[in-house]
């Protein structure tokens, strides 16, 4: 009974954990530009991140290493911190993107500009870390977040054509715009896969004390948790195409997101989507500011867990606070925060092997997985992965000066 | 044992556990005829600098001292200390006193403790 229980929690935090303003923007601007013709790259993205949840939790409940550890062991410390400056770097500029979609929430609920919000929601944001447990932060905002459920129910509501939402799930060229068309395809992948996700899903397995008696649930959470979080993605995308669309919008101001589930819920669907927006994106950069901190921490052998006091870990507590701080700046100094998102999340898929290369190594090293390597499927999979993340990084950069409008 | 796969880069904790660092660097004791020996571990960031570059551990340790730094050589963990080698090394040596954990303790007491509800 406990078991289920577990399952059911993790399943429920995977799906409100899911989406952030980085998936609803991409989903939002292909679903209005391009119809459902780029629904495959949010399955795929989708299917990249379960492998790599279960391989994280997996890596951790057998080895009882987190990855930045077991990565700076194999790998030494020179790539560690290679790696901890690139994932520092893209990781800190899509926190700012998901501050900044907190704010849009708070614009749009109250017409105050989203500057003005960037100091609350730092500090809100700060606060809840400083203050709250691990288990607050994971468990509290994700089921905060099912409110990201509505999208699902909205999809539904507005009767789509199935057929041609099927049609999408298979990748198709396009020949009108086909740099901006594989830009967005580019930021979807960057928004699904985020190492953040992963990072974070690691250390809750070692905070939660993982072992190997939590294979099949580490499996059923990833594989279902993950399944579903893409689905809500994939529903944003479906009413972009049936909402924004027809109105001649492109998911190019936030405003145009306010309108997603205008047409299925009337006023409700306003709030539905600004609740979405709000709660999703302040749960996603407190994921990421703790990410960055235990990256830090577990790279350096820092003192670092989030049930403990601040002061019984002050690199971990100071390192997370001035991450926070750096992030708000950047939605005070007045990036646009969805000019911000869609680069961060095209950046994000560009710097992918960073982080997947040494999976491989890892997944196949008996020293760390013992008795559980990943089987032959596992590492096509995981070899696809580095493969279209390495083609991604060389492609993202010409697309990202040509293709983003 | 496999110094690099064994030793270097891994945790560093005290008999209870507590984190001390990670394993930055080795001394090793050669003596002529006999098996390469580890004297020491060491913990710090000029261990760790200098597995960068040489030039920027001299940097930093030109620029630390101007800044008045006290202590900035490396803690050095004799490997007699050394309880266990798996998934952690375990010393014996007490977090709670060890030079390892100075800035940690520094930036306790001078910033930590002075932010309410730390």
């Amino acid at each position: 009974m406990k078991k289920i229980l577990e399952i059911s929690l993790g399943i429920v935090t995977s799906v409100g954990g899911f989406l952030e303003i980085g998936s609803i923007t991409t989903a939002a601007q292909a679903g209005s530009q391009f119809g459902y013709k780029l629904l495959w790259a949010v399955a795929l993205g989708g299917l990249c991140i379960i492998f790599l949840v279960e391989q994280n939790g997996r890596l951790a409940a057998v080895s009882g290493h987190t990855l930045p550890g077991a990565i700076r062991e194999r790998f030494g410390y020179n790539y560690f911190v290679f790696m901890f400056l690139i994932l520092g770097i893209v990781s800190l500029l899509v926190l700012g993107a998901e501050i900044g979609g907190a704010c849009i929430a708070l614009e749009l609920a109250t017409g105050i500009r989203l500057q003005w919000w960037a100091i609350p929601v730092g500090l809100l944001s700060w606060l809840t870390i400083w203050k709250g447990t691990f288990s607050v932060i994971e468990k509290g905002t994700s089921l905060l977040g099912l409110v990201s459920v509505s999208f699902v129910v909205g999809a539904i509501v507005m009767h789509p054509n199935w057929s041609s939402v099927l049609h999408g799930l298979v990748p198709s060229g396009q020949s009108q715009n086909a740099a901006h068309y594989w830009f967005v395809a580019v930021s979807i992948l960057g928004a699904s896969i985020s190492p953040y996700l992963y990072f974070f899903y690691s250390s809750g397995a070692v905070e939660d004390e993982w072992d190997e008696s939590y294979l099949g649930t580490n499996r059923i959470i990833a594989t279902i948790g993950m399944s579903f979080g893409s689905i809500i993605s994939m529903s944003v995308l479906v009413l972009a195409f049936l909402v924004l669309a027809p109105r001649g919008l492109q998911a190019e101001n936030y405003s145009d997101l306010a309108l997603l589930l205008q047409d299925a819920f009337g006023h409700w669907g306003f709030i539905l989507v600004v609740a979405s927006i709000g709660i999703c994106s302040l749960g996603a950069a407190l994921e990421i500011t703790l990410e960055l901190a235990y990256l830090a921490a577990q790279g350096w052998g820092w003192n670092w867990s989030e049930n403990v006091r601040p002061r019984d870990e002050a690199r971990f507590s100071l390192t997370y606070t001035i991450v926070l701080a750096l992030g708000t700046l950047l939605v005070l100094v007045g990036i646009n925060p969805l000019q911000l998102t869609v680069f961060s999340m095209a950046l994000t898929a560009a710097t992918l092997p960073v982080s997947i290369v040494p999976f491989i190594f890892l997944m196949n090293d008996r020293h760390y997985v013992g008795e559980n390597p990943n089987g032959i499927f596992s590492n096509i999979i995981v070899l696809s992965i580095i493969g279209l993340a390495s083609v991604l990084a060389i492609v993202t950069i010409p697309l990202q000066l040509f293709g983003s409008k | 044992m496999e110094l690099i796969r064994d030793c270097l880069d891994k945790q560093v904790v005290d008999p209870h556990g507590k984190p001390l660092g990670r394993v930055d660097g080795m001394v090793l004791d050669i003596s002529e005829g006999e098996q390469p020996q580890i004297a020491f571990i060491e913990i710090g960031a000029l261990t760790r600098l200098n597995r960068i570059s040489s030039r920027l551990c001299r940097s930093y340790k030109t620029f630390a001292l101007r800044l008045g730094a006290r202590e900035i050589e490396s803690h050095r963990i004799p490997w007699s200390k050394a309880v266990s080698t798996s998934i952690e090394v375990v010393v014996n040596e007490d977090a709670k006193q060890s030079p390892a954990l100075g800035f940690e303790y520094w930036l306790r007491e001078h910033v930590v403790k002075k932010i309410p509800g730390n």
